[in-house]
């Protein structure tokens, strides 16, 4: 199952929080996300150079049948950094949404947060007031995000060649090259 | 106390075993994902159909309960 190997992953990477499938039985569709042991919806608490921050990792997945089988798309997904000390909105937001909301014609893959970006003529204009495109962003690149950039304490030393390895199986029996 | 207006910080208990033992045996109904939903909603003051609403036109708060809604809205059919 993609959450079995991914908690590996992330437990051998990041964080031991770990991610749990819901989904209906009488449906295609399946919601992975972080929960807590009680079932509730959780975040993985880091320590990073930024200071504590609180990371979420959801994702909707969806079966098709394709000649060789069946096949997992990702219908959504959703990637917050929120700093731990700080009550405002995530500092960053990687979001993907197959289907834009209200038809939206906004790019589906998109990256969003409070930055204030100088726009020249037209002054600082939120992140937020956009969405900058972004190709689609695996967890994997996520979890090296933390550990490369926000310099949160991996796992293990051999982390890169586990994230290396967890995206070339993913997309080989996963995903192939379906709506990425 | 909850805020959830941005980041917020909401306890929500733990679930209910029926619901926790359907979830790990991967043999969750359309009705416990609605319950699902319904506990999840109650943790940020919000009707099952408050959050339904504001999951849909994408106003539930970027928390770790108000993404998860996100998520779950998704698996619910429109009809309901």
């Amino acid at each position: 199952m993609f959450a079995d190997a991914m908690n590996r992953l992330l437990a051998k990477t990041l964080t031991e929080t770990r991610l749990v499938v819901v989904g209906p039985q009488e449906g295609p569709r399946v919601a992975v996300a972080f929960r807590a042991e009680g079932g509730q919806p959780d975040w993985a608490r880091l320590y990073t150079r930024v200071g504590p921050v609180r990371l979420f990792i959801g994702q909707n997945c969806e079966a098709i049948v394709v000649p060789r089988g069946r096949q997992l798309t990702t219908v959504k997904y959703k990637y917050t950094i929120t700093l731990e000390e700080s009550a405002d909105a995530p500092l960053i937001r990687w979001e993907y949404e197959r289907t834009p909301r209200k038809g939206g014609l906004y790019c589906r893959h998109h990256l969003q947060g409070p930055t204030a970006l100088d726009m020249g003529r037209g002054g600082p204009i939120s992140l937020n007031d956009f969405h900058l495109p972004t190709g689609y962003v695996p967890i994997e690149e996520i979890i090296r995000f933390c550990i490369n950039d926000l310099q949160a304490a991996p796992r293990s030393d051999n982390w890169d060649e586990l994230l290396r390895e967890s995206y070339s199986r993913f997309r080989r029996e996963y995903v192939g090259d379906v709506d990425m | 106390m909850l805020r959830y207006a941005l980041g917020e910080t909401v306890t929500m208990s733990g679930l209910p075993e029926h619901l926790l033992e359907a979830i790990a045996a991967g043999n969750v109904t359309i009705d416990q994902v609605r319950e699902l939903f319904r506990l999840e909603a109650a943790a940020l003051g919000m009707t099952f159909d408050e959050a339904l609403a504001a999951a849909r036109a994408g106003l539930l708060p970027n928390s770790a309960v108000g993404a998860d809604l996100e998520l779950l809205a998704d698996l619910i059919p429109a009809a309901a």
